[in-house]
Parts: C-alpha cells; sequence; structure tokens
C-alpha cells in the first residue's frame, strides 16, 4: 500500500475526531458557529473517507462525494461558521447563509447531473490526478468551486488571522493566539494544494489533507484549551471577557 | 470551571513582555499568512475570470 492509499485514511481520521469534537461542543452550547463547523468538518472527512475508497476502487457516488466534499464544499462551510463566532447573528450572515445553503444544494444538483466516465478511472491512481478524466470537460459542477473557494479562504483563513490578530493586539490569551494561527495555516495548507490539483498537479493533495486536519485540530484544541486561572480576587488585574 | 471559594476570580493568561516570539515572529506571521491568502484569492478568482487555464 503507498502513501497516496494511507494519507487519506489519516486525514479521515484526524477529521472525524475532530468532528465529533465540534459537533459534541453545538450540543452542549447550541451555537450555530459549532454547528457550520461541524458540518465543514463532516464535508472534509466525507471527502477524504471518498479519496481513500477511490485510491482502490470505483464508486459513482465516492467520486460524487469526494469531489462535492472534497473540492467544493467544506472550505465554504467551514468559513460560515467563522463567520458566525466573528458576527453572531445579523441579517447579513443570515442572508449569507440562505445563499450558502441554496449555493450548496445547487451544487449538489449539478454534480449528480454530470455524467461521469468510469471508463477512464485507474485503481492506485490518485484520484486528484486523474478526476479530469473522468468529467466531462467543462462540466457546470467546476464552475462553482472556485467561488466557495473564495468564499472558504476569506471566511476561514481570513478569519482565523483576523480572530488571532484580535488577541495579539489585546495581548490576552495567547493560546488563542497561536491556536487560529495554526487554524489559518491549515486552511492554506489545503488551499494551497488545491490549486496545486487546479493547475494539473495533484499529487500534493492527499499531504495538504492531512496537514489541513492535523493543524486545524491542533488549533482548535489549543484555541480551546483554558485560558484563564483562578487567583484571589483581591489582586488589581481587571479581567478581559471571553 | 467551578468556582473553589468565594473571592476566587477568573484572570485571563496575558503575553508577556518584551516577548520576541509575539513581538517580532508573530507580526511576521501575519504579513505572510495574508500575503498568501490574498494570493491565493487572486488565484482563484484568476480562474473564474478565464485569465488562469483550468488544466
Amino acid at each position: 500500500m503507498s502513501l497516496n492509499n494511507v494519507l487519506p485514511f489519516l486525514s479521515t481520521f484526524v477529521m472525524f475526531i475532530f468532528t465529533a469534537s465540534v459537533l459534541q461542543r453545538y450540543v452542549v452550547r447550541r451555537r450555530s458557529a459549532f454547528l457550520f463547523w461541524g458540518i465543514g468538518l463532516a464535508l472534509f472527512g466525507l471527502g477524504s473517507f471518498a479519496e481513500a475508497y477511490l485510491a482502490l476502487a470505483w464508486s459513482s457516488l465516492m467520486f460524487y462525494l469526494w469531489y462535492l466534499g472534497g473540492a467544493v464544499l467544506n472550505a465554504a462551510w467551514l468559513g460560515h461558521g467563522t463567520v458566525k463566532l466573528l458576527f453572531g447573528r445579523r441579517r447579513w450572515t443570515d442572508v449569507l447563509t440562505v445563499i450558502l445553503v441554496a449555493g450548496s444544494l445547487a451544487a449538489t444538483a449539478l454534480m449528480l447531473a454530470t455524467p461521469l466516465d468510469p471508463t477512464r478511472f485507474q485503481p492506485g491512481v490518485a484520484i486528484s490526478e486523474q478526476y479530469r478524466e473522468i468529467m466531462p470537460p467543462g462540466a457546470p459542477v467546476r464552475m462553482t468551486t472556485p467561488f466557495f473557494n473564495i468564499y472558504g479562504l476569506l471566511t476561514l483563513a481570513g478569519g482565523a488571522i483576523y480572530s488571532a490578530y484580535l488577541f495579539w493586539r489585546k495581548r490576552v490569551l495567547p493560546n488563542r493566539v497561536i491556536g487560529n494561527i495554526l487554524i489559518a495555516v491549515g486552511a492554506l495548507s489545503i488551499g494551497f494544494a488545491s490549486s496545486l490539483t487546479r493547475l494539473g498537479i495533484g499529487q500534493y493533495l492527499y499531504l495538504g489533507e492531512l496537514l489541513a486536519a492535523v493543524l486545524m485540530y491542533a488549533g482548535f484544541r489549543a484555541a480551546a484549551a483554558p485560558n484563564a486561572e483562578r487567583v484571589p480576587a483581591s489582586e488589581s488585574a481587571p479581567a478581559a471577557g471571553d | 470551571m467551578s468556582d473553589r471559594g468565594p473571592n476566587l476570580r477568573r484572570k485571563p493568561h496575558k503575553i508577556t513582555d518584551d516577548s520576541t516570539f509575539y513581538d517580532r515572529l508573530i507580526p511576521i506571521l501575519f504579513v505572510v499568512l495574508i500575503v498568501i491568502t490574498v494570493a491565493l484569492i487572486a488565484f482563484a478568482l484568476g480562474v473564474v475570470t478565464g485569465v488562469i487555464p483550468w488544466a
């Protein structure tokens, strides 16, 4: 079994643990940001799993899951969670939610309507290196990918950088500075690997996905770590709110 | 985290003063990350507008 067979399984494993952690927080705290992150992470994990499957055998369903979950939707849903975290529930964030859901449904419909050519599939070759032969040229669903990825990059990576900057500027909660930087680096890892794939260099996608999974999970754990200590009330330093 | 006494309060962790890591390396990292983010967004916009051809 080659490295390209193993890496997607590792990404899947990390992503499902990550997804469970985030969704558990949603169940406890009921903040919509955790729900959107959980959905984004689940899409990422499904995409990784489908990628691992397709390294061994063909399945139309797995191809749809890989392309939709891994290439089209996950970054945008993750980024939207960051938007909800930073800006809360406002009219314009609700409008963005509607656009995201509608766009996702449209992309799904386009994907399901895309005729695939399984005769072009080669077992043992990374799906990121052969998907263009399997999909018809100019498939409409491929045109949707940049829009979702732009939104995802701007909100996930940009939002994490902005959050890290806010805490750094206030010189508080260093764990959240580091955590958000790790999340940003993870998001940019997969963004960079995806961009290379679009240029026809698909052999680094698996590595980019694993890096993204590990770094974003590490960032999540760092940012969520205890960030305060109990001190006698007589100490004069003012408390900064969470 | 529950209170363990009536006279305790939460004191958030702070970034230490004169920290080379936080005062020099982190700002550089911010700039690098922003540049990479902008570059990737520009690449995606290039794909959308047809400036960058699809593989």
